[in-house]
């Protein structure tokens, strides 16, 4: 492996929890990209708002005195938490419909927030909707009043039959609060599972804890090389670094042993490479560019204005040229090549503000005693005889040398007239280009 | 005042403002001259909120650094700004500035009635220069847990309450004072403080949403906001908003607190800044006024309308912009309608990947005039996709009883309807990147007038260098050298349109404008429908012109009638514009690019030959 391609400096990962929790690691601890760094212990529960004045047939001032539980105390599911006296009328009774902790008992909209306590970790309930409702399994999604993903609370609707004669009507009702994660159209069950999530933070790379960010997580430090790419999706993630080819990345290119691998391009990536990456279980792809309409058609997500990098995808993409049809810059791909076979964890996450984040891809060198560089933050100025792509038409996707800075603004055909650069080409051609459409290559 | 400062500054002979967005720190320098106040400089450099800066100062004192090189003038010392001028004569009168660095203000609202006291309080918000993350009402559709789960993820920098008129029923405001009491929301920067609530309702429900909120959150109580149903008071809530804005969120960016300290007036938010601005255009020229500023992320419009311009609405367009959301623009807009602005024809998909690559890498300049083409394309939906959004707000209030006449027995008008009426509209002011810097003014008149399409007679201008935040926060202090400033260096008036409303059939007489035109004496031009034309009449001139619209059609004084009025010229001149409204473009795409075409070079809108050149032979039939 030859090191004078890449330069190695200090990559320092604040690693935090979003809301306080527990940090699990010590300051000096080596840590590998899985090791738990922090975790909640947050378990969010659904909060009920029950109008309990109205459904007892009182008038909202007179909801404390009714009620036989007060803010704070825990009740259980059908106990009964409010009594209203009404003379002549009788006496009314309410239940608690469901199991949890009085929040809120309010005389002035009459209601009672009740919020449920999750942690109990029950595992998913599945029901016979099909059943309950008096369906054919295959007919039941036209019935269904949610569809999966939706959260549910105990008793809520979930599935109904028959619309006009609301009399013959037939529900089906949830059996517990939760998120509904399957509908069979075989079996005509739907399954409900608890939404409970643990937050945790993981360590990302592996290196050693420098720092603790008491109750929100720690500081990890690695020597490591870092590239950063244009467009990226996808988690972060981690895996062995190979490089498939310095062209375009087609799917022979990848077989079922690149389970859990990041696979490396010089080129574009084509929409069938993708999809066999996805078949095949690669943890990552990095490529110089791909069709936009290919990623967001094959990983099945939308591209909006925010940060990428949520998405509930198995594989990263980083594409460090962004759109169309571009080679990979060599100084780039010749870093990569040059650290084929190391772990490398890349994160997709991405900005499009300001350059504000983008994807990112860390080769952590843990043992490192070589020189360490500063890691570059500001961009080089433009200067003649460096090396540029120009990124934006006519001559987009071409490479040349800065042949000179004009200093007065020119003309462009559109009648601006802007700051430029006179770039020769590879065919030798000399063109006359925007600043702002070049970019270091 | 920012640090206690008080409005007496004594003479001021000189003037510096910064505008930090998020990604550059403008500053301009207007000192007094013989004539009055003019712009003397402007410097910019990139803003520095952000690691590994992380102080907004640095950035702002590096945008005054330039002012400095360009001027000669010292206005930086170690403290800071220099600010007030010494006797030597360093530093300035007066230091101001303005911030949509680190996304701006992100509120979330909650009211009773999405379409009464919600709304009411999204204005409030939108006003105050917020952009409204969520609006919470009781009738939003959403069940109880949902709307805490939301409120809970938002995460926004202060939430603005509103609900029920004084005096009247609680218990609704209680339960949605509950539902955020149920959330526990927290704010998007520091964990360590309180989150802002500002409760501008119903003044009975005070005490209980001081019980429900009060430990919770840093409670505010301001005026209600609908008071009674037929009246809005917004405020009293954006001053606290502005306040808030100040101690909470600033306070929490990094480097703020030293630059208030160095400010003479508290700091806005920019789009605030903005909508002062336009209000003190609709009072200069006493007449109603629609203002967008098109960026890179988002799109905002103003308008100030009414007989007293008393009707102020400002709307953002969170995902319509040029760069960051380009490709949002072509979603929501469609390929069909960014095409139909071509006179070119381009390939769809083709058309996607430029777009695209606009997106990552957003500082790149069309080259040539085919990517000019499409640019201005995209910006002209843009721009109306934005106006669409911002009609839906700018609107009467709904739910409030209206005394009819005996003539509008018959008249269907529901309440809450639309107050932009483009007939009345007086100016059109564009102002951001896509305007401001197209190469040829008359192409951001173009861009006006195909987006808006305002009717009758209608001013337009765009804004020369972007500095309305700096004049509206100027214009609260110092409201004559804004003015002054502003009337000579920040707007570049393009001229009048005539339009009148009605489409006549191809060959007819669309108007006929007669008058006295200082350039080019008597003037008596027919324009035929489907006709754009343009008189010369330059900047400061007018003349007073009579337009007799054809059959059919209406110039503002009804249809077919005579109406006598005032132009004003600009750099473009009066454009006389047949084309009807609403603007109808051919169906048939040959036929549409040969109009596109026709219109272009009648204006002179872009170079001729080239334009003939990348169209290409474009048959009649």
């Amino acid at each position: 492996m030859s090191e004078a391609t890449f330069r190695v400096s200090l990559i320092r990962k604040v690693r935090k929890l979003p809301l306080p929790g527990e940090v699990l690691v010590q300051p000096g601890q080596r840590v590998q990209p899985d090791t738990v760094v922090a975790r909640i212990d947050l378990k969010p529960g659904i909060p009920w708002v029950l109008p309990v004045a109205r459904l007892l047939g009182i008038e909202p001032d007179l909801l404390p005195q009714a009620m036989r539980r007060q803010v704070g105390d825990r009740v259980k599911l059908r106990e009964i938490i409010a009594v209203a006296e009404r003379g002549l009328y009788g006496r009314k009774e309410y239940a608690s419909p469901t199991d949890g902790v009085i929040e809120e008992i309010s005389a002035r909209s009459g209601r009672v927030i009740i919020r449920e306590e999750f942690g109990k970790e029950e595992p998913p309930v599945s029901f016979d909707v099909a059943f309950e409702i008096g369906c054919k399994p295959r007919d039941l999604m036209k019935n269904m009043m949610k569809s999966i993903g939706h959260e549910v609370k105990r008793g809520q609707v979930v599935a109904k039959k028959g619309e006009t004669q609301a009399f013959f009507t037939k529900t089906a009702l949830a059996p517990i609060s939760g998120v509904i994660t399957e509908i069979n159209t075989q079996t005509g069950y739907v399954t409900i599972s608890r939404p409970f999530k643990e937050v945790v933070t993981r360590a990302y790379l592996n290196g050693v804890v420098a720092e603790i960010l008491p109750g929100r997580g720690a500081v990890v430090q690695s020597p490591g090389v870092k590239l950063t790419g244009v467009f990226g999706v996808g988690r972060e993630g981690h895996g062995p670094l190979k490089v498939v080819t310095d062209g375009t990345l087609g799917p022979d290119a990848i077989s079922p042993e690149d389970e859990g691998r990041i696979l490396v391009a010089g080129g574009p990536i084509t929409r069938e490479a993708l999809r066999r990456a996805l078949d095949c279980g690669v943890r990552g792809l990095i490529g110089a560019t791909a069709a936009y309409l290919d990623v967001v058609e094959t990983l099945g997500i939308k591209v909006g204005v925010g940060i990428t990098g949520q998405e509930d995808i198995p594989l990263t993409l980083i594409l460090m040229e962004g759109f169309g049809e571009l080679a990979m810059r060599e100084t780039a791909f010749g870093t990569l090549r040059s650290l084929d076979g190391r772990l490398a964890c890349i994160n997709g996450a991405t900005q499009i503000r300001a350059g504000a984040i983008r994807p990112e891809v860390i080769v952590p060198f843990p043992g490192w005693e070589g020189d360490l560089v500063a890691e570059t933050t500001v961009d080089e100025e433009l200067a003649p005889g460096q090396r540029v792509r120009i990124v934006n038409d006519p001559y987009f996707g071409h490479i040349g040398v800065v042949a000179a800075i004009p200093a007065q603004p020119y003309e462009l055909p559109t009648e601006a007239r802007v700051p430029v650069a006179e770039v020769v080409l590879e065919d030798r051609t000399t063109v006359v280009v925007p600043r702002a459409n070049v970019e270091l290559f | 005042m920012a640090d206690g400062k008080t409005g007496n500054w004594g003479p001021v002979n000189s003037i510096l403002a910064t505008d930090c967005g998020s990604t550059t720190t403008k500053a301009i320098l207007i000192e007094r001259q013989s004539g009055g106040y003019r712009l003397v400089a402007r410097g910019e450099a990139p803003t520095t909120v952000e690691a590994p800066f992380e102080d907004v100062t640095l950035g702002v004192r590096n945008a005054v650094r330039e002012l400095e090189e360009l001027t000669g003038r010292k206005l930086l010392g170690q403290q800071g700004v220099l600010c007030p001028r010494s006797a030597d004569g360093t530093g300035t009168d007066l230091f101001l500035s303005t911030s949509s660095a680190g996304g701006g203000l992100q509120m979330m609202v909650a009211g009773v009635i999405k379409t009464m006291t919600a709304e009411s309080a999204q204005r409030a918000a939108l006003g105050a220069g917020a952009i409204v993350m969520d609006v919470i009402a009781i009738d939003d559709g959403r069940r109880p847990h949902e709307k805490i789960r939301r409120i809970r993820d938002l995460r926004p920098d202060m939430i603005l309450l509103s609900g029920g008129v004084d005096g009247g029923t609680i218990s609704h405001v209680a339960q949605v004072a509950e539902l955020i009491a149920a959330a526990q929301p927290r704010p998007r920067l520091g964990t360590s403080f309180k989150l802002p609530v500002i409760f501008a309702g119903n003044v009975k429900a005070r005490d209980h949403v001081r019980k429900v909120l009060g430990g919770l959150s840093d409670l505010r109580v301001v005026e209600n906001l609908r008071p009674v149903m037929e009246r809005e008071e917004l405020g009293p809530a954006r001053e606290e908003i502005h306040r808030l804005f100040l101690e909470h969120v600033m306070a929490q960016a990094p480097g703020y607190a030293t630059l208030m300290s160095w400010a003479s007036a508290p700091i806005m938010p920019t789009p605030g800044a903005v909508g002062l601005g336009m209000q003190n255009v609709a009072k200069l020229y006493r007449t109603s006024v629609i203002g967008v500023d098109i960026g890179g992320a988002t799109t905002d419009v103003f308008s100030v309308f009414g007989p007293e311009q008393e009707l102020f609405v400002r709307t953002v367009s969170a995902n319509l912009g040029m760069s960051y959301s380009i490709s949002n623009v072509l979603l929501e807009a469609g390929l069909e309608n960014v095409m139909r602005w071509l006179p070119i024809s381009v390939d769809p998909v083709d058309l996607k990947n430029r777009i695209r690559n606009k997106m990552i890498r957003p500082t790149t300049i069309p080259q040539t005039l085919e990517e000019l083409l499409i640019e201005q394309a995209l910006a002209r939906e843009a721009l109306r996709l934005a106006m669409e959004h911002h009609k839906t707000l700018a609107r009467g209030l709904k739910g409030i009883q209206r005394l009819r006449h005996m003539g509008e027995t018959f008249d269907q008008e529901a309440t809450g309807q639309t107050h932009i009426d483009l007939m009345e509209l007086g100016i059109l002011v564009g102002s951001g990147g896509a305007l401001s810097h197209a190469p040829r003014r008359m192409q951001a008149a173009l861009m006006l007038l195909d987006a808006f399409q305002p009717e009758g007679v209608t001013r337009l201008a765009v804004d020369s260098i972007f500095m309305m935040p700096q004049l509206g926060v100027l214009w609260t202090v110092s409201p004559e050298p804004a003015a002054q400033v502003f009337e000579r260096d920040c707007l570049v008036h393009l001229g009048t349109a005539i339009s009148p409303v009605g489409n006549g059939r191809p060959g007819e007489r669309a108007f006929t404008l007669k008058g006295t035109l200082p350039g080019a004496g008597e003037v008596e031009e027919e324009v035929l429908a489907g006709q754009l034309r343009v008189l010369p009449l330059g900047v400061g001139e007018k003349a007073t012109v009579e337009v007799v619209p054809g059959w059919g059609m209406d110039a503002g004084a009804g249809k077919g009638r005579k109406l006598k009025t005032e132009v004003h010229g600009g750099v473009c001149g009066l454009i006389l514009d047949g084309r009807g409204r609403p603007l109808v473009l051919p169906e048939d795409p040959v036929q549409r690019r040969r109009k596109l075409v026709e219109w272009f070079r009648c204006v002179d809108a872009y170079p001729a030959d080239l334009l003939t050149r990348l169209a290409g032979p474009l048959p009649r039939e």
